[in-house]
């Protein structure tokens, strides 16, 4: 069963609160269009964690280190939480349809 | 996960293991080990982790990133911040995640001065080196260690703004960066033992048998030390990268992307450079 955009969300929020420490987050809702530099003030290294954390959670397929290495500098600090949702989400996708048809 | 102890200390430790390709599936097995050595103070392995180390992994070999000690997420010891002590836990490190075969180390600024110690006291575990704006020796740094940093900083931020409106550097990211390295200014031996350091010997530095490839910026304050290098190391291949300083990440991403490429394809061969990573400009 596929996670919905909904479902990760809520996974990558847990994620989130680990890494930058409960009481940061208390009081901030974090959703869809919650920038990770302007709002979070995510640290490099906590970028990091958060790129571990991904695939440690969702497995190989989500290769979120591979995902910014595409990217410029300027897009990777406009980042927002649903750009790193929809990107889980189509990474899983990828990896269903692969085992359906693959 | 992500943590390692070796010798003694907890590590922050990522891997990113080789891309499988159709073209290199044959020859995964002898993927080569790169590991990458940052620099002090400000740095972590985040420099690494989004600019060069994906390329190497796509590039064919099993990409290793830690934090020194004291530094990033892993463990700050009060003292051992020699260059010694810092070869030790990339050893012990090595040790403890089973990697026996030489590896190829890419090291930055300071994390150049350990890669080059890394070479001359164990040969046998380094097959190649990339620095780049590596330091031959850390006095000055040491001499006036807060204001160095603190200009260093500045500019990582300057540079970022410039190169991309890095964005609001205040608040719950300023506290965090500033903390931690108040605690690793004050709270270790970290500039004692900085100020300590000999720097390298000329004999030493002509003992380096592995290829060494090395990229300094133009402008940068210590190209002396290019000078140094090329003139002493056996096998060295300088570049130069003009009207750029100290931060050769940050200001010349594409040319050290490009050299890292190439330095992988000359050293550490089986090597596919894929071609859809063949070079962004």
């Amino acid at each position: 069963m596929m996670p919905d955009d909904e479902q990760i969300l809520a996974e990558v929020n847990l994620m989130l609160v680990e890494i930058i420490g409960e009481d940061y987050v208390l009081g901030l809702h974090i959703g869809m269009d919650t920038y990770f530099d302007a709002d979070l003030e995510l640290e490099s290294i906590e970028f990091v964690r958060l790129a571990a954390a991904l695939t440690e959670h969702y497995g190989e397929q989500v290769n979120f280190v591979a995902f910014l290495a595409d990217r410029q500098i300027d897009e990777i600090i406009n980042l927002t939480v649903g750009d790193v949702v929809r990107h889980v989400a189509g990474c899983m996708a990828i990896s269903t349809a692969g085992a359906v048809h693959g | 996960m992500a943590k390692v102890t070796a010798g003694g200390i907890r590590f922050h430790v990522q891997r990113l293991p080789a891309h499988r390709s159709s073209a290199s599936a044959d020859h995964l097995a002898d993927s080569p080990t790169v590991v990458f050595v940052h620099g002090l103070g400000f740095d972590n392995m985040s420099s690494f982790y989004f600019t060069l180390a994906n390329p190497a992994a796509r590039a064919g070999a099993n990409v290793i990133l830690y934090d020194l000690r004291g530094h990033g997420d892993t463990e700050r010891p009060t003292t051992d911040y020699s260059v010694d002590a810092l070869v030790r836990d990339l050893t012990a490190l090595l040790d403890a995640l089973g990697v026996t075969e030489p590896v190829h180390l890419v090291g930055n600024s300071f994390g150049g001065t350990i890669a080059l110690a890394m070479a001359i006291t164990h040969p046998a575990r380094v097959a190649s080196l990339l620095l780049i704006e590596a330091l031959t020796e850390a006095g000055i740094v040491a001499e006036d260690w807060e204001e160095t940093m603190a200009r260093a900083f500045a500019q990582g931020v300057q540079l970022r703004k410039s190169l991309a409106n890095w964005g609001t550097i205040y608040g719950r990211k300023l506290r965090r960066i500033q903390a931690a390295f108040e605690a690793l200014t004050n709270d270790t031996t970290l500039v004692a033992d900085l100020q300590a350091l000999p720097g390298f010997r000329s004999a030493d530095l002509r003992s380096v048998t592995c290829p060494v490839v090395t990229i300094y910026g133009g402008d940068s304050e210590i190209i002396h030390h290019a000078h140094r290098l090329r003139e002493l190391l056996p096998n060295c291949d300088l570049t130069i990268v003009p009207n750029c300083g100290h931060f050769l990440i940050l200001e010349a991403p594409s040319a050290v992307r490009e050299l890292l490429l190439r330095w992988l394809s000359l050293n550490a061969q089986p090597y596919v450079v894929l071609a859809d990573h063949a070079l962004v400009r």
